[in-house]
C-alpha cells in the first residue's frame, strides 16, 4: 500500500512542499545524508516494485472494466497523436540532415545512410524518443489526475468504499498505456523514417528506393524495440501513478507529484533503455 | 468529450493503423517471398563477414538468401585433405535453378566499397549440366585484406630497413646512374648527326633486308627448282627405302662369305701356303720378265735386218721379189708345176 500520510519525502530531487514537518526534522548531514537518500530510493522503488505487482494482479483477477480502459486508451493514444507525429517528424527530419552532414565529411557516400537510421530508429530512438514524449505529455496528465484526486481525498474515499485506486485509477491506464505506447511508438517510427526519408531526398539526393533499405534490420532489432515499447507503456503509468497516489499537501503538493512524474517517467525511459540495450546486446550481438 | 461510439472508432483506427505499419514492416524486413526454394551448399576457408540473412545474387539480382553458417573444424575428407572451414546453406528461389550450371562460380562480394556484404554467384556456361539440389561446392574465399596489409607492410618495413642500413650504397648506386645517364645524354647531345646517320643507315640497312628476305623467297621458296630438287630427293629416298634391304641383304650375304673366307684362310697352314703361293708367282713373274728380254733382244734382232727371219722382215728388195713372185704366180699358176 503506499502510504497514506507521508512524512518523509521520497526523493531529494523531489523536494516537498514547505511544511512544518520540515523543521522539525534534523537536518542531516556527511555519511547520514548519503545512507538516507539511499534509504528513500530503495523505499519508492520497493513501493514501485509493490505498485507494479498489484497492477499486474489486478489485471489478472479484478474487476473487467473495459469502458475505462478504452477512455484511457483515446486519452493516451489518441490525444497523444498529433503531438508526437509532430515531434518524431521534426526529429527524423533533424536526425537525418545532421547524419548526412556528419557522414558526407567521412564517406561521400549516403547509399547506407537509410539502412543505418531504420536500424537506429528501430531498435532504439523511435521506442525511446517517442517514450519520452509521452511520459512528459502522459505521466504528467496521470500524476496531475491521480493526486488532485488524492488531495481532495477522493481516493480516501474510495478505499472506504472497499475498493482499492489501484484497481480503479491505476489498472485502466496502465492496460491502456501499454497498447498505446506500442501503436504510438510504431506509428511515430514510420512518421520519423518518412519525413527522414523526404530530408535525404530534398538534402542529399538520396532517393527513396535506396533510403528504404531493411537490409541491416534484423529480427533482434525489431524484438528489442517492441520490448521497449513494451517496457516504457508499463513503466510510465505506474512511476506516474505512484507520484499522483503520494501526492500531500494541497495543489502545491499536487504540482510536485506532476513534476515528479515527468523526471521520474523520463529517468526510467532512460534506465530501461540502457538495461533492454544491454540485455540486446548480449543476447543478439 | 467525444462519444463513447466515436472514442471506440479512433482507438480502433490508430491499432489498426499501429499493427498494419508494423505488419509490413515485418513483411518487408523478412523479404516477403512465397517462391519455392531448394538448398544449395558452399564450402569456405573463410567467409569473411557473411552472416545468415544475406542476400544471395546473381548479376545484382537478389535470388535467394543465405539460410546457415556451419562451422566444420577442418576434418580430414575421404582424400586425406583438410575440408573447408565452413560450409553455407544457401535457399535459392526453384525458378533460377536452370541458371545455375555445375561450374558456377560462388564468391563473396560488398554492395559498393564499404558497403554489406554478399554471396554472388557466377551462373557458369550453358553447355554444362545445372547444379543439383543440395549440391556441395566450393567457394572462393574472399581476399582477405588484413593479409594483404599484414603482408605489405612486412615487405616495405625490409624495403624501408635495407634502405637505411644501406644508406650510403644506395646514394652511391643513384649516384653512378645519375652520372651515366649523365654521360649518354652528353654523348647523345655529341654525337647527335652520327646517330641520326647510323639510324638512317639502320633504316636502310632494314630495307635492304627486307628486299633480300623478299628475293630470296622468291628465289629459294618459291622456286620451281626447288621444288623439283626436293621431289627428285623424296624419289631418290624412296628409291633407297625400296632397294636397300635387298642390298643388305646382299651386303649380309656378302659379309658372310668373307667371314667364312677368312676363317678358311686365317689358318697358318694355309697362309704358309698362300705365302709360297705367291713366291712361286713371283718367281714366275721374274722369269717371264726375263723371257720377255729374250724376246725383245730377239725382236731387235730382227728389226736390224739379221738373221734370216730379219732379212725377210726387214729387206725390201725381197718383199718385192717376193711379191713379183706372188703376182707371177698369180698370173702364170702353172709355174708351179711346170718349168719353163
Amino acid at each position: 500500500m503506499p502510504p497514506s500520510h507521508p512524512s518523509i519525502p521520497d526523493r531529494a530531487s523531489a523536494g516537498p512542499p514547505s511544511s512544518e514537518l520540515r523543521d522539525l526534522a534534523p537536518e542531516q548531514s556527511g555519511v547520514a545524508a548519503v545512507g538516507s537518500a539511499a534509504l528513500s530510493l530503495f523505499a519508492s522503488a520497493r513501493e514501485l516494485y509493490s505498485l507494479f505487482v498489484r497492477t499486474l494482479y489486478y489485471c489478472a483477477k479484478g474487476r473487467r472494466e473495459p469502458g475505462a480502459v478504452l477512455v484511457q486508451m483515446y486519452e493516451i493514444g489518441n490525444k497523444s497523436l498529433f503531438f508526437l507525429t509532430v515531434v518524431m517528424g521534426f526529429i527524423g527530419m533533424i536526425m537525418v540532415f545532421q547524419a548526412g552532414q556528419q557522414a558526407k565529411r567521412v564517406i561521400p557516400d549516403l547509399t547506407m545512410l537509410g539502412a543505418t537510421y531504420l536500424e537506429l530508429l528501430i531498435r532504439d530512438l523511435a521506442a525511446s524518443i517517442g517514450a519520452l514524449m509521452l511520459a512528459t505529455r502522459v505521466g504528467a496528465g496521470i500524476a496531475a489526475e491521480i493526486g488532485s484526486m488524492v488531495v481532495t481525498e477522493q481516493v480516501d474515499a474510495l478505499r472506504m468504499c472497499a475498493a482499492d485506486p489501484i484497481d480503479y485509477l491505476i489498472k485502466p491506464r496502465f492496460i491502456a498505456s501499454l497498447l498505446m505506447t506500442t501503436c504510438l511508438i510504431v506509428w511515430s517510427a514510420a512518421v520519423a523514417f518518412t519525413t527522414g526519408m523526404v530530408t535525404a531526398y530534398s538534402m542529399f539526393d538520396v532517393s527513396p528506393e535506396t533510403f528504404m533499405n531493411v537490409s541491416l534490420v534484423d529480427a533482434g532489432d525489431l524484438a528489442t524495440g517492441l520490448a521497449k515499447c513494451l517496457a516504457y507503456g508499463a513503466a510510465i503509468p505506474i512511476v506516474s501513478g505512484h507520484s499522483g497516489l503520494s501526492t500531500f499537501g494541497g495543489s502545491e503538493g499536487v504540482g510536485w507529484a506532476t513534476t515528479r512524474a515527468v523526471v521520474n517517467s523520463s529517468l526510467a525511459v532512460i534506465v530501461l533503455n540502457m538495461l533492454i540495450s544491454a540485455a540486446a546486446f548480449l543476447i543478439f550481438r | 468529450m467525444a462519444s463513447p461510439r466515436s472514442i471506440e472508432v479512433k482507438v480502433g483506427i490508430l491499432i489498426l493503423t499501429a499493427l498494419g505499419l508494423l505488419a509490413t514492416f515485418i513483411l518487408v524486413m523478412g523479404g516477403v517471398n512465397f517462391q519455392p526454394k531448394y538448398s544449395l551448399y558452399v564450402e569456405f576457408d573463410n567467409p569473411g563477414g557473411l552472416q545468415t540473412g544475406v542476400p544471395v545474387k546473381i548479376a545484382g539480382v537478389e535470388v535467394g538468401k543465405l539460410s546457415e553458417i556451419h562451422f566444420r573444424g577442418g576434418q580430414l575428407g575421404k582424400d586425406g585433405r583438410r575440408e573447408p572451414l565452413v560450409r553455407i546453406q544457401l535457399r535459392v528461389e526453384e525458378r533460377y535453378q536452370q541458371s545455375i550450371h555445375d561450374n558456377a562460380t560462388f564468391y563473396v562480394t560488398t554492395q559498393g566499397v564499404l558497403g554489406e556484404q554478399f554471396l554472388a554467384i557466377e551462373p557458369g556456361s550453358t553447355d554444362r549440366p545445372v547444379l543439383p539440389a543440395n549440391a556441395v561446392v566450393r567457394g572462393l574465399d574472399p581476399p582477405r585484406l588484413d593479409m594483404l596489409l599484414a603482408e605489405g607492410y612486412e615487405l616495405l618495413h625490409a624495403t624501408v630497413t635495407a634502405m637505411r642500413e644501406h644508406r650510403e650504397e644506395v646514394g652511391e648506386a643513384f649516384d653512378g646512374l645519375r652520372k651515366t645517364l649523365k654521360g649518354t645524354g652528353e654523348f647523345m647531345h655529341r654525337n647527335q648527326d652520327r646517330l641520326d646517320r647510323i639510324a638512317e643507315n639502320v633504316e636502310q640497312m632494314s630495307l635492304d633486308g627486307t628486299d633480300l628476305v623478299k628475293d630470296a623467297r622468291q628465289k629459294y621458296v618459291h622456286n620451281p627448282q626447288i621444288d623439283r630438287i626436293l621431289a627428285n630427293a623424296d624419289q631418290v629416298s624412296s628409291t633407297a627405302a625400296r632397294e636397300l634391304p635387298p642390298l643388305m641383304t646382299d651386303a649380309r650375304e656378302t659379309l658372310a662369305n668373307a667371314r667364312r673366307l677368312s676363317t678358311t684362310v686365317g689358318g697358318e697352314t694355309e697362309q704358309a701356303k698362300i705365302k709360297k703361293t705367291l713366291d712361286d708367282i713371283a718367281e714366275i713373274a721374274g722369269r717371264a720378265r726375263s723371257a720377255t728380254a729374250d724376246a725383245q733382244e730377239v725382236l731387235a734382232h730382227v728389226k736390224r735386218g739379221k738373221g734370216t727371219v730379219g732379212a725377210l722382215v726387214m729387206d725390201e728388195q725381197l718383199f718385192d721379189d717376193l711379191q713379183e713372185l706372188a703376182r707371177d704366180l698369180k698370173h702364170n699358176p702353172w709355174k708351179f708345176f711346170w718349168r719353163e
